[in-house]
């Protein structure tokens, strides 16, 4: 069964309004027109991804991409072999160009851990690994196009 | 008839068939069954009708392990414990009874089919009219779906609660039964009867006679068939021991297992759920709900036996405990309607009432669910009242270890006998099953988007010991267990102590496994069992 692997950090995670975090996401959304994928800092990355894929994991429980981007750094202090933005983006599925087929195998993997119970436990909160390995790349900030 | 010891004349002696120490549970239990039948029977009970602080000061003692509340968790008059129970019921898993090769001295000596028709009447021992339905009858009668679990990980489970009385709340033995016990020609209850001392044959196998004391001095002598001690998960061990002390060898001394084996279901916060949303479905599904029968039901979630088996795990259960939000219409009216009870206004009455009007459908499915499970308005407590957040709390087994256990203590209580000594040990496994309970709880949840969940600090790598979250039930169980080898237990399965012939115990006691539920529905089957073959 699954195995936890845990990481000390800072004070809990500040939570957000699901209204907020929508409007975050439209927000950020647009930058997804213009192809925001290869911009580098946590925030555009993750307004790189579909909201709807990216509200499972934020769903008004996780603050801000800030917030996700500190999970992404916890995971990687824990599992520090895994500190690669290209094999990283890789693992959670962003191997194919299509957003469409990003969203997708996104939504899989992470149904596909909870399943499989491959979870990971960052400051108490219980992580589908997919959703960490994403945090992690956000962190690192360099998604791959 | 129900009689005061210290009204009796010194040194009165009691013939009877069977003598009972101890008037909760498992010792009304007991008389009530044999009331009015040609079984005479002499419960003495160390209490009044009331709580009486000069009796409940004898139950003080010593703890050396984890806390135990042995004033606080305990009741020492008619009715014992249950004069503060919850009422809350449910029947041990039939896999508890089962040994388990993961869990050293696990499983009882027999199935749970030999307790299943006392169970049947044990329902009606604590008060309820009809028979249970199955589960999924339950559910469709509360009008609950629950949501899609896989139920190979974790899977509901269901606890009934006893029918509360008008006039006394939750029900308990000492009301329900107290006419009964006055009125049986062959019952006599000796109350403020504290037991003194037991005197045996000279081969020590057979109780002759039984010293019970009062306050006040004025003791009799009871002289029976058969004695049941029936005075609690802890007492029970003591007074084995005293008993053994008094008469060494005998009282199940001979292989030092009394007051071994000591467990108790601990309890304690697990994790936070956060959702998104109002927990809106989920306060109708995992709750404490009234049936149309106007018994309530809770509906909590258990690790599936799978996951037991395969990880090596303890049973356990987990129910949620909803957080209200303070922004819901109906917290706004409660606001407002405990002002109006306090003969005031709420502070901004118009910002309350603009609460409730813009949130007035959830303030009136809140205040219908909150009415529904017996809760007024006012009343303190989140039932209705709409949640983005949720404990969820869960109360484990415990393994049976022998360095779990009751002693005596050196100390004296005011009769001149040695108060108890408590050491309750947790192992590292019941921390490992709420973990990966929880775990799989937070697993579910997630993937069925109800919410996301953060474990407790210390369910963490580093976090506290488990004894500074975990709390107490006052499930006392194990410490006189049952078992066909007398090297591995205190009582046989027919609950007659091991190499006397006239001595039996009734009570959590002789639980040898605990399972995860709570024990009284239990306590009664087995003194159900025990009353029959006594009779």
């Amino acid at each position: 069964m699954w195995k936890v692997k845990l990481s000390q950090g800072r004070a809990p995670i500040d939570g957000a309004s699901r209204r907020t975090w929508s409007r975050r996401i439209l927000l950020l959304g647009s930058a997804l027109c213009v192809g925001a994928l290869r911009r580098r800092t946590p925030a555009d990355a993750l307004a790189a991804l579909p909201a709807d894929t990216a509200q499972p994991l934020a769903a008004g429980v996780f603050g801000d991409p800030a917030a996700l981007a500190r999970v992404g750094a916890l995971y990687l202090a824990a599992y520090p072999g895994e500190a690669d933005a290209g094999h990283l983006w890789h693992m959670v599925g962003r191997c194919d160009a299509e957003l469409a087929g990003f969203k997708q195998a996104l939504r899989q993997r992470i149904d596909r851990d909870w399943r499989a119970l491959d979870m990971v436990v960052i400051e108490g909160w219980v992580f589908a690994r997919t959703e960490a390995r994403l945090c992690a790349a956000l962190h690192l900030g360099h998604p791959a196009g | 008839m129900i009689q005061n010891l210290p009204e009796l004349p010194a040194n009165s002696v009691i013939d009877t068939d069977i003598c009972v120490i101890g008037g909760g549970a498992a010792g009304i239990t007991i008389a009530q069954e044999l009331a009015g039948s040609r079984v005479r029977v002499c419960v003495i009970e160390g209490g009044g009708l009331a709580y009486e602080t000069e009796s409940q000061i004898l139950f003080d003692g010593e703890n050396a392990g984890a806390p135990i509340a042995l004033q606080g968790g305990r009741l020492r008059f008619l009715g014992g414990t249950t004069n503060h129970w919850g009422g809350r019921c449910a029947l041990l898993d039939s896999a508890d009874f089962i040994a388990r090769s993961w869990i050293p001295r696990s499983g009882w000596p027999f199935e749970r089919s030999e307790l299943e028709p006392y169970y049947a009447r044990a329902r009606k021992v604590a008060g309820f009219r009809s028979e249970w339905l199955a589960d999924e009858q339950t559910l469709a009668a509360l009008k609950v779906t629950l949501p899609a679990l896989d139920t190979t990980l974790v899977r509901p489970y269901l606890w009934h609660y006893a029918p509360e009385t008008r006039q006394d709340g939750v029900w308990n033995w000492r009301t329900a039964y107290r006419r009964t016990l006055e009125d049986a020609a062959n019952v006599r209850v000796l109350l403020h009867a504290n037991f003194k001392a037991f005197a045996t044959t000279a081969d020590r196998t057979r109780v002759t006679r039984l010293t019970a004391v009062a306050p006040n001095g004025v003791s009799a002598t009871i002289a029976a068939r058969n004695y049941v001690l029936c005075s609690g998960g802890i007492e029970n061990a003591r007074l084995l021991l005293l008993g053994a002390e008094q008469n060494p060898g005998a009282f199940g001394a001979a292989h030092d297992v009394v007051g071994r084996y000591f467990m108790q279901h601990s309890r304690g916060p697990a994790g936070l759920l956060v959702g998104a949303e109002r927990f809106t479905v989920l306060q109708d599904q995992f709750n404490v709900l009234r049936g149309p029968d106007g018994i309530s039901c809770e509906i909590g979630l258990t690790l599936s036996r799978q996951v037991q088996e395969a990880q090596g795990l303890l049973n356990c259960n987990a129910v949620l405990q909803y957080q209200g939000d303070p922004e819901s219409g109906v917290a706004a009216a409660q606001e407002a309607w405990r002002a109006l009870l306090a003969g005031r206004w709420a502070p901004d009455m118009g910002s309350t009432t603009w609460r409730v009007a813009s949130d007035l459908g959830a303030f009136i499915h809140g205040a219908q669910q909150r009415l529904a499970s017996g809760h007024s308005l006012a009343a303190e407590g989140a039932a209705g009242v709409p949640s983005r957040s949720a404990v969820l709390l869960l109360d484990l087994e415990q393994v049976p270890d022998p360095d779990s256990r009751i002693t005596l203590a050196a100390e004296r209580d005011a009769l001149g006998l040695r108060r108890v000594r408590t050491d309750w040990r947790l192992g590292e496994l019941e921390r490992r099953t709420a973990r990966v309970f929880t775990g799989l709880i937070a697993a579910e949840f997630a993937r069925l988007g109800i919410g996301r969940c953060r474990m407790e600090p210390w369910l963490q790598d580093g976090g506290p010991p488990m004894t500074d979250a975990l709390a107490e039930t006052y499930h006392y169980i194990g410490a006189t267990r049952m078992a066909d080898d007398p090297r591995l237990g205190v009582v046989d399965r027919h609950c007659a102590v091991h190499g006397m012939r006239n001595l039996y115990v009734a009570g959590s006691s002789v639980f040898p496994t605990g399972g995860h539920t709570n024990p009284t529905l239990t306590i009664v089957a087995l003194a159900l069992r025990l009353a029959d073959h006594l009779r």
